[in-house]
């Protein structure tokens, strides 16, 4: 804090924002970011390089059964209990993170690369086929996502080559929506007009000036997007079309919970509270990400003097 | 603070002048994150009934005086020091809720883009009415005549119908109309004007700054215009105050100041806004940039750029000391703030 | 049209020494916006403007916020399509080219914006800014651009240490020297000013006209100039077109322009731009009211109604830019020369 103070020290406060709480001061102070993004940040990598490791950590193997041990409480042995075929749930809920946690991203990123792309296309092309492709994602939206991917996986069989296809398929609609509007309002530029009349091409324009100078508000999406990539994974696998037997997700462990959740809570809490914590940390991490651009926007509109 | 300015007694003797309803007294303001200094011990008075201009060039620290005059400083700036005083009242000791009651009521101000100013959702007549509810306590209703009569005054045809449209159907000049109606609807007694005319065309722009002008005269409106466009300030202002780097540097009547420039600053400012030929053809350009300033501590902060300083030979002073404001013409209140006015000064008497 | 056809036959028939860089014949440009109810607006940016650029020549177009100047230029570099009529580049038809021919076309035509912070990607070094018209146009080796790169920061008054900049650590008068000498490195032969010190400070503004001047003799440019200013006007364009809502209104040599206006707008400018700074004191008497939406311009002459010389004539009839005397052309119905008016 001394810090603080001798940076404002010879400044007679005329400054309504000055009580601001301390620890949104240390965060914004010390690590010059939002506390939401630093929470956020905080918390998901701890759970990514949990899961990272898990095969070293993890106290048993996720698929050895104990029928003696079955639907065992929560003890110093079994943290979270074992579960009907008497399987460790702490060793099952970590291994099922790293399906979950690991084809969320995947699909995220496959849905920002694509959507990203056509969206910039979309608006730069203009005319039919800006409408055409707009039509598209207008389709796309209308069906629920879920029920998509039912019917792929329904016609190509459950694995993780359709959940990610099915997801993709889906999922970029949403960017390709965002990367548009924004593209419309970067074109009206005049450093993209000066790319044009300076003859650069089509592709050096979108590449090149367009995606960078965007991808500030598709990066706070694409954690935004990512806690419900999460819940569509877990809930095509809660329906036993996404990860199959031995292996196992959240999902499909809450799947298996449901039959024994009024005398074995724990079941079903533990995998619903790790979707739950990861989809918020990440979530925090993108409104973070936006809240921490809105204020760098504020700062150098209100300072001209800092140019 | 480095630097203390003595207060020089400008109005001796001056008892036919009107009251001051505007008085900022050694003004320091800055920002915290690169402890820049965006004004440093700033005097300036605005009387009932005149036009004061405040002229420089962007960082000049022109437009930061007007924010805090209004106490609407942007976050990471700050006041160090100094006082605002309007009608005797220092704006800057009041607490907020009080500030907000000042605000409309005694100090008033238009922007450059008046446009962007006005609520898009709201009908012009509201806006104009607003003050007059915050400060009146008028109801909508009651408020609506004078509404009516506001939009008349500054040259609104078909006030009635004007009233009730939106910010979007009107052109630049007419939304600065309405904001000038709306800053001045409930009476205050000084109006800040950040270049108002800026962003209007020139022929509009004629028509605007003579609307000011009939407010002063008529209301005895006092208004401290903020513009970096001299020839702005030729037109309408009655006194001028030329800024450089946070820093009043010359001051007095437009005439004197405008005529015969006494600092280095105004003279090479006026030559090179005027973009006439010089005799080899090209335009005189001032040698430099503003930003050779801002690490200044001491000294004259036109220095580096100064080429008075170079021909008389008193660069060792204008780098070491910083001159005050001091007497530089025989036209009352001609103040400049330059060694070279005083070296000159001195010599002749 | 048929006026503006005879006009145009009036002007070509004016002797010129030189055949023209670059000809616009009646070109229109109108955008389409979605008005209230779903009625479709025409905004009538540029509605019928013809002139000739000389070589070597500074042509300045001169107007007020709506008049189409900027509009023009646009239609001028190819960066939006016409709806009517022809612009000329040394005889070659813009609407014919496409592909490698527009390219090539762009290597010869090229703009300075009006604000130099939007007219650089801010992500983007001022290397990676200049280098990419000469990646783009395949011109010389890495080292070659290089070369020319740090060559043309120097011609414009910069030098190699603002390379690694970005353009948020610059000025805006030095980023106003990258976005001349961005223009510069394609070699272009017409260089279209828009707007190119408004957004600059008056000690700025000085410096980047004096550097536009000297580049114009060095590289040999042709120049247009557009602006609102009339000081800049005045002082680095040989011939001035003032534009009124899409039209222009009068056509000359500068010092004709300045001392002879015929056209009563082009006088209102004058007056209103308050030139004579010895004047302290006292503004100068301006037309009323503002220049209409272009949506819905005026019948007859587009100034007539705030023209203080109307007459019944003036809201009927369009002017046709004609000559006044010489080269001197004006399209108004009761120009200041005294000609008759032709009904």
């Amino acid at each position: 804090m001394t810090r603080l103070d001798a940076d404002l020290g010879h400044i007679r406060a005329a400054n309504p924002r000055r009580g601001i709480r301390s620890w949104t001061l240390i965060s914004t102070r010390i690590f010059r970011v939002h506390w939401m993004l630093l929470i956020g940040a905080a918390i998901f990598s701890t759970i990514a390089l949990t899961l990272l490791v898990t095969p070293w950590i993890a106290p048993f193997d996720p698929s050895s059964q104990n029928i003696l041990k079955r639907l065992a409480s929560p003890s110093a042995a079994h943290w979270f209990g074992t579960d009907q075929l008497g399987r460790d749930v702490f060793t099952r809920v970590l291994y099922g993170g790293r399906f979950s946690v690991a084809m969320a991203a995947i699909t995220l990123i496959l849905c920002a690369v694509v959507g990203t792309i056509i969206g910039a296309i979309s608006a730069r092309a203009g005319g039919a086929a800006d409408e055409l492709l707009m039509r598209l994602v207008d389709l796309l939206v209308a069906f629920p996502d879920v029920v998509i991917a039912l019917f792929l996986i329904s016609v190509f069989g459950p694995g993780y080559g359709t959940l990610i296809v099915a997801l993709t398929i889906t999922g970029w609609t949403p960017f390709a929506r965002l990367m548009r509007g924004l593209t419309l309002e970067v074109n009206t530029k005049e450093y993209i007009e000066a790319a044009e009349a300076l003859g650069c091409s089509r592709w050096f324009i979108i590449f090149r000036h367009i995606i960078p100078n965007t991808l500030g508000p598709i990066f706070a999406i694409s954690f935004l997007r990512f806690g419900h990539k999460l819940i569509t994974v877990g809930a095509l696998s809660f329906l036993g079309l996404g990860v199959q037997p031995p292996n196992s997700d959240w999902g499909a462990m809450l799947a298996d919970a449901r039959n024994f959740m009024d005398r074995m809570p724990w079941l079903m809490i533990t995998p619903g509270l790790a979707v739950f914590i990861t989809a918020l940390s990440v979530t925090l991490i993108g409104k973070g990400i936006e809240l921490e651009r809105n204020r760098g926007r504020d700062e150098n509109a209100s300072s001209p003097y800092l140019k | 603070m480095t630097s203390i300015v003595l207060n020089a007694k400008k109005e001796v003797g001056a008892v036919q002048l009107a009251e001051p309803i505007l008085d900022i007294r050694n003004l320091n303001v800055g920002f915290a994150r690169n402890r820049l200094i965006a004004i440093d011990a700033l005097d300036l008075t605005v009387r009932r009934g005149e036009i004061v201009a405040l002229v420089g060039e962007s960082g000049s620290g022109k437009s930061m005086t007007a924010l805090t005059a209004m106490r609407l400083l942007p976050v990471g700036a700050g006041i160090i020091s100094g006082e605002v005083r309007v009608h005797g009242r220092d704006l800057l000791a009041l607490p907020p809720s009080a500030m907000n009651a000042v605000r409309g009521r005694e100090i008033a101000m238009l922007y450059q883009q008046p446009k962007i100013m006005l609520d898009p959702t709201a009908t012009i007549g509201r806006q104009i009415a607003e003050p007059l509810q915050i400060h009146r306590g008028l109801s909508l209703k009651d408020a609506w005549p004078h509404v009516i009569e506001a939009l008349r005054d500054v040259g609104i045809p078909e006030p009635e119908r004007r009233a009730m449209s939106y910010a979007h159907q009107l052109s630049g000049g007419m939304a600065q109309r309405v904001m000038i109606a709306a800053a001045l609807s409930a009476s205050p007694d000084i109006l800040i004007a950040d270049e108002p005319t800026t962003a209007l065309d020139v022929t509009v722009q004629a028509q605007i700054l003579k609307l000011l002008v009939r407010k002063r005269d008529e209301a005895s409106l006092a208004v401290l215009l903020i513009t970096h466009d001299l020839m702005v300030v030729s037109a309408i202002a009655d006194r001028v105050a030329v800024m450089y780097a946070g820093r009043i540097v010359e001051e007095g009547e437009t005439r004197a100041v405008l005529r015969s420039p006494r600092h280095p600053y105004t003279q090479a400012l006026l030559r090179s806004s005027l973009l006439a030929a010089e005799e080899d053809g090209r335009l005189y350009a001032i040698p430099g940039s503003a930003s050779a300033a801002r690490g200044l501590s001491c000294g004259c902060r036109y220095h580096p750029r100064c080429q008075a300083a170079r021909s008389l030979g008193i660069e060792e002073r204008c780098r070491s000391q910083e001159p005050s404001l001091s007497t530089a013409s025989a036209s009352p209140g001609h103040q400049s703030r330059c060694w070279g006015v005083q070296v000159t000064a001195g010599g002749m008497q | 049209m048929n006026m503006i056809d005879t006009s145009l036959a009036n002007h070509r028939a004016n002797p010129c020494p030189a055949t023209p860089m670059l000809s616009v014949d009646d070109l229109v440009k109108h955008f389409r916006i979605r008005g209230r109810l779903g009625r479709q607006d025409l905004v009538r940016s540029v509605d019928g403007v013809s002139l000739d650029v000389m070589p070597g020549e500074v042509f300045g177009i001169v107007g007020e916020s709506g008049c189409g100047k900027s509009t023009l230029a646009r239609a001028i570099l190819k960066l939006t399509p016409v709806d009517d009529g022809r612009v000329l580049f040394e005889g070659t038809d813009l609407a014919t080219l496409s592909g490698a021919r527009l390219k090539s076309f762009r290597r010869n035509v090229q703009i300075v914006f009006q604000d130099p912070y939007a007219a650089l990607d801010p992500r983007m070094t001022i290397e990676q800014s200049l280098m990419a018209p000469l990646s783009q146009h395949r011109i010389g080796t890495p080292a070659e651009r290089n070369a020319a790169i740090v060559a043309m920061l120097h011609e414009v008054g910069l030098d190699e240490t603002f390379l690694p900049r970005k353009p948020s650590e610059c000025s805006g008068g030095q980023l106003q020297r990258v976005v001349i000498a961005r223009a510069l490195l394609l070699k272009p032969r017409l260089l279209i000013c828009d707007e190119p010190t408004s957004a600059l400070d008056a000690s700025i503004r000085a410096q980047i006209l004096n550097l536009l001047m000297d580049l114009k003799s060095r590289f040999g440019l042709t120049m247009i100039m557009i602006s609102h200013d009339l000081r800049v006007v005045r002082y680095i364009c040989d011939r001035v077109a003032v534009m009124y809502l899409g039209k222009v209104v009068e056509l000359a040599s500068r010092d004709v322009v300045f001392s002879n206006p015929a056209h009563p707008y082009t006088k209102a400018l004058i007056a209103a731009s308050m030139l004579d700074s010895e004047e302290v004191g006292g503004l100068p008497e301006v037309p009323e009211g503002e220049t209409p939406s272009p949506i819905r311009p005026p019948s007859g002459c587009r100034f007539h109604p705030r023209c203080s010389r109307r007459e019944a004539l003036c809201g009927q009839l369009p002017p046709r830019l004609d000559t006044v005397g010489g080269a001197h052309w004006a399209a108004c119905h009761f120009p200041q020369s005294g000609r008759k008016p032709e009904v």
